[in-house]
């Protein structure tokens, strides 16, 4: 492991947990929890973005529970769009940055449903679980509920990010770019 | 410890260029660093200082990429191998919060943690623990949590960090810029016993006070290359360190602006030898100030406070600020200076008493009601600066505040003709050097005008050049009527910007009076030009920069 | 009393954790969930427990409503008139009690955490030095981010900032107290990376422990016992019967 990898790896674990704090402090409708995961997967490659969502939701675990150890792929999928999208200019305007994370929140919707529901039985914790109930209560079977909320909270969860992490790439001062020549593709340079 | 001569380092047209900058950090360096030496090395913002210090501990390019063309060798081999400590280097950056390990649990532990990472027996790893604790002084922080320190502890304990580790050489970026009085002296004394057992000593440091009694040689670089290099008491009293826009000290500074033939005094003794016994009439350097009877800016009415289920950190403070007035809050560690800025901008709100900012009470109210009308600058500013350009982020506050473009266009262009950033207004704040990203939060808060500013630490690790920037802000801010109220360990910016000092003690306004009662000698150096005020026997008040530069032309010409 | 040896709290959670997965429902978990209770309480972790029950309470409302209320026939007739589903009460219970058990000695596992001594103990026992520092590292980082946010609220606040409101004034606020975190842990991941460099931090090497806690027979014992408990169960639970 790189010595700057020893830095970055603690600090963007601490941002995904801080500013997963700020949103629900901010009472926003996302959870913003990810950042540090996909700026990490986007400015050093794949290696480093799967090691903070892996570090992320073992210090998760600590504070809520190892049962929901099993999301670690969704970590790990958020890790692996972001520099997919890195590396195809995805993150060059708004409006490919909310495609990229369209596209990232179903994926990471349809595969934590299906652990959702294979599991839990699409009882986890949060608002997609209420999502989920109410859906049920309208009358959904139970799988078709999990599916849809998990799909509509992921897809605002992970267009949103994807939108905070395109603003924050395409404004990056010189000495970052600098020092993560990836972060310039990102933003189609 | 007896050393080999030649263990030294060696540069050798030495030249490095950080990635993605289009011009040399360092370019075509030759110097040879002799061990038992204490090199000091100083040069204006972004001569290259850090960078020549990151080079020859082999840190730079390695961790930091860019290019170094030429050579470097530590005792004969190249040190960009691995980590400097393994090598006996130790290197200290400039920011102590920073460099803590985030792995000890108390200051023994994060000393022990270089000789932990070197493999040491643990025997010898508690007794060099111990000696380095004993030698810095800082037996008392032992148990103390790392991460609660102050900026000046953190520095302490970083340097026994390293002394733990018993390096043959030191690199230090900026020491002294976390320190009181007494810590520098003891640290000075410190450098000077290292070299004495034969170690090879650099330090970079931007205060001449500092290193000048502690310095066996100046290397003063411009542009990436060595300017001068000589004898540091020469040096300083020459006209060269001018020309390099190195900081001199103060009382150099001043010999130089009164028209001193050099050799010049370089301290404040060697200054008033020179000026003649008798009182001079001095025109216009009696002039009393004007008394401050603006409009009331801040009122504070037997206020009590204290934090949820803690003691009460302020027991009845009574206070009133007046616009034009410049008044500062001194006192130790947990007096309550911080609480008392807070409870102002209505962070916090008293227990018992009431709190008036500007014409508004601040009960029921909070810090964005108060805004843009009051400024506050906190510790590490430049910590909450977030738009991609100068100008934007001085655009944030008035653009919150709904200000129309045109008038934000003229208020962000003359606060960065003030504080000298209008180079930079399209640069992201990021791309600046530190003393400079500060001067843009500064920016970004004056921009609006306000009528109240409060500042915590505004000179904080800034240059001189910067510092001056500062000073002359704030007394034109006064000027125009605005209040100041400010906590500062600076006594330079105290004593050219201050007109009264408060003392707290435990929740309590204690003294009320002149700064230069509460803000003693030994506590904060004084500058060269209080002291020569004070020797001239001028009116409180006149202690001012321009003032006692124009006693000493005129002393000259007599 | 002595304190445990870092590893034995761990081992025991993790055992813990690991019946509640194997232990038949509700009966089993049930009974598990509260042993933990007690054992927590006993070695002085009731926090763990309130914490637990704060965390588990949204999750068993969410069981009883998606499964207890919505679930399959065939359904319970409730003697003060309603119905419940009864494999939805008996999932729900179940699932219930096993999240409980699982979170509850989670918990009870980072309340009693020290981070110091973990460190020690990985070092004496030549664990990846990159494993135990990152995780003592990122505590430390969490701790010191979550005050930076805070000071960065109040800082933003100062300059106007508003932080409640319509959701439209709140997503506006994100930049203001978000970007400063990320630009400066990106700027300063290089300042960061030359000072654990410049102490040795990086270096991959033998290391010393200063601290070692010490591990005592007792501790190996209650370590050994977790899992030869473990084993037992499931013997017990798949191959037995």
């Amino acid at each position: 492991m790189s010595p700057r990898l020893f830095a970055l790896v603690p600090a963007a674990v601490a941002i995904n947990l801080v500013v997963g704090r700020i949103a629900a402090e901010l009472s926003l409708p996302v959870y913003l929890d990810t950042l540090g995961t996909m700026l990490v997967a986007v400015l050093t490659g794949l290696p480093g973005g799967v090691l903070v969502g892996t570090v992320s939701q073992l210090l998760a675990g600590m504070l809520s529970g190892y049962q929901w150890l099993p999301f670690v792929v969704i970590q790990w999928l958020i890790a692996l769009l972001a520099a997919l999208a890195a590396s195809r200019g995805g993150f060059a305007t708004p409006f490919r940055s909310a495609i990229w994370g369209a596209g990232c929140g179903v994926l990471c919707g349809l595969v934590s449903a299906v652990i959702s529901f294979v599991l839990f039985r699409g009882v986890t914790a949060g608002g997609v679980s209420a999502i989920g109930a109410l859906l049920r209560g309208l009358g959904l079977p139970l799988s078709t509920a999990v599916t849809s909320a998990s799909l509509l909270t992921d897809i605002l969860d992970k267009t949103v990010a994807f939108l905070v992490v395109g603003a924050l790439l395409r404004a990056l001062p010189r000495r970052i770019l600098g020092r993560f020549p990836v972060a310039a593709r990102a933003v189609g340079r | 410890m007896a050393l080999d001569r030649s263990m030294s380092f060696v540069a050798s047209r030495l030249a490095f260029r950080y990635p993605a900058q289009t011009h040399k950090a360092l370019d075509g360096i030759d110097l040879t660093l002799a061990n038992g030496d204490v090199t000091w090395l100083t040069g204006a913002l972004g001569s290259g200082t850090s960078t020549l210090l990151l080079t020859l501990s082999g840190l730079a390019p390695r961790l930091t990429g860019g290019d170094l063309s030429g050579a470097i060798a530590w005792n004969g081999h190249d040190p960009a191998r691995r980590s400097p400590l393994l090598d006996g280097v130790a290197w200290l950056g400039p920011s102590p919060g920073q460099q803590l390990s985030g792995v000890a649990r108390n200051v023994h532990e994060e000393i022990a943690v270089g000789p932990m990472n070197l493999g040491w027996p643990r025997a010898r790893i508690l007794s060099a623990v111990a000696e380095a604790m004993r030698r810095v002084g800082i037996e008392h922080l032992a148990e103390r949590e790392p991460s609660a320190l102050s900026g000046g502890e953190t520095q302490r304990v970083l340097i026994a960090a390293l002394l733990a580790a018993a390096p043959l050489a030191w690199l230090l970026d900026e020491p002294f810029s976390a320190l009181d009085r007494d810590a520098r002296q003891r640290l000075g004394a410190l450098l000077r016993e290292l070299a004495r057992e034969g170690a090879c000593v650099v330090v970079s440091c931007d205060d001449a006070e500092d290193m000048m009694d502690v310095a066996d040689r100046l290397v003063v670089l411009q542009q990436g290359t060595v300017a001068l290099d000589g004898d540091p008491q020469e040096l300083l009293a020459s006209d060269a360190m001018l020309t390099t826009g190195a900081s001199t000290t103060d009382a150099a500074a001043l010999a130089a602006a009164a028209g001193f033939p050099t050799p010049r005094p370089i301290t404040a003794a060697a200054l008033i030898s020179r000026l003649p016994a008798a009182r001079l009439p001095i025109p216009g350097a009696q002039v009393a100030r004007p008394e401050k009877s603006g409009p009331q800016r801040l009122r504070l009415d037997d206020v009590h406070f204290g934090y949820d289920g803690g003691p009460p950190v302020l027991g009845g403070v009574t206070l009133a600020l007046a616009g034009g007035a410049a008044v500062g809050l001194f006192g130790a560690n947990g007096a309550g200076k911080s609480t008392l800025l807070r409870l102002a901008m209505a962070l916090e709100q008293p227990t018992a008493g009431t709190v008036h900012t500007l014409d508004q009470i601040t009960a029921g109210r909070g810090p964005e009601d108060l805004a843009p009308r009051v400024g506050f600058l906190f510790q590490q500013p430049e910590r909450q600066l977030f738009a991609a350009s100068v100008r934007g982020e001085c655009s944030v506050a008035p653009t919150l505040a709904g200000w129309d473009s045109a008038r934000i266009r003229t208020a962000t262009d003359a606060v960065l003709a003030e504080l000298g950033l209008l180079d930079v207004a399209e640069e992201h704040p990021y791309d600046l050097p530190l003393p400079r990203r500060r001067l843009v939060a500064l920016a970004s808060i004056l921009v609006t005008d306000p009528m109240l500013l409060l500042l915590d630490e505004p000179t904080a690790a800034l240059d001189g050049a910067s510092r001056e920037r500062v000073i002359a802000a704030v007394r034109e801010r006064t000027a125009r009527g605005a209040a100041v109220l400010a906590i500062t360990h600076d006594a330079t910016f105290a004593h050219e910007t201050l007109d009264r000092a408060l003392l707290l003690e435990r929740g309590r306004i204690v003294h009320d009076g002149a700064v230069r009662d509460v803000l003693d000698d030994r506590s904060a150096r004084r500058p060269a030009a209080l002291t020569a005020a004070l020797h001239l026997g001028l009116e409180p008040g006149s202690d001012r920069r321009q003032e006692v530069v124009d006693v000493l032309t005129l002393a000259l010409r007599l | 009393m002595t304190r445990a040896h870092p590893f034995t709290g761990g081992a025991v959670s993790l055992a813990a954790i690991a019946l509640a997965l194997i232990l038949p429902a509700p009966r089993g978990t049930i009974a598990l969930y509260l042993a933990i209770c007690l054992g927590a309480w006993a070695l002085g972790a009731g926090r763990a427990v309130r914490l637990g029950l704060l965390a588990v309470a949204p999750i068993w409302l969410l069981l009883f409503i998606m499964h207890a209320v919505l679930g399959e026939a065939p359904r319970l007739v409730l003697p003060w008139g309603g119905t419940l589903s009864q494999p939805g009460v008996d999932w729900a219970v179940a699932q219930g009690s096993r999240l409980a058990a699982i979170v509850t000695a989670s918990l009870a596992f980072a309340v009693r955490f020290d981070p110091h001594r973990f460190l020690q103990a990985a070092v004496a026992r030549r664990w990846p030095w990159s494993a135990a520092f990152l995780l003592v590292a990122t505590l430390d980082a969490a701790e010191r981010f979550g005050d930076q946010a805070r000071r960065l609220r109040e800082a933003q606040r100062t300059r106007g900032l508003r932080v409640r409101g319509s959701l439209r004034v709140r997503a506006r606020a994100v930049p203001a107290l978000v970007f400063p975190l990320l630009l400066t842990s990106l700027t300063e991941a290089d300042d960061r990376a030359l000072a654990l460099e410049s102490r040795g931090l990086t270096h991959h090497g033998p290391r010393t422990a200063v601290d070692p806690p010490e591990d005592s027979r007792s501790d190996r014992i209650i370590r050994w016992g977790s899992l030869t408990v473990v084993v037992a169960v499931a013997w017990w639970r798949w191959i037995a019967a």
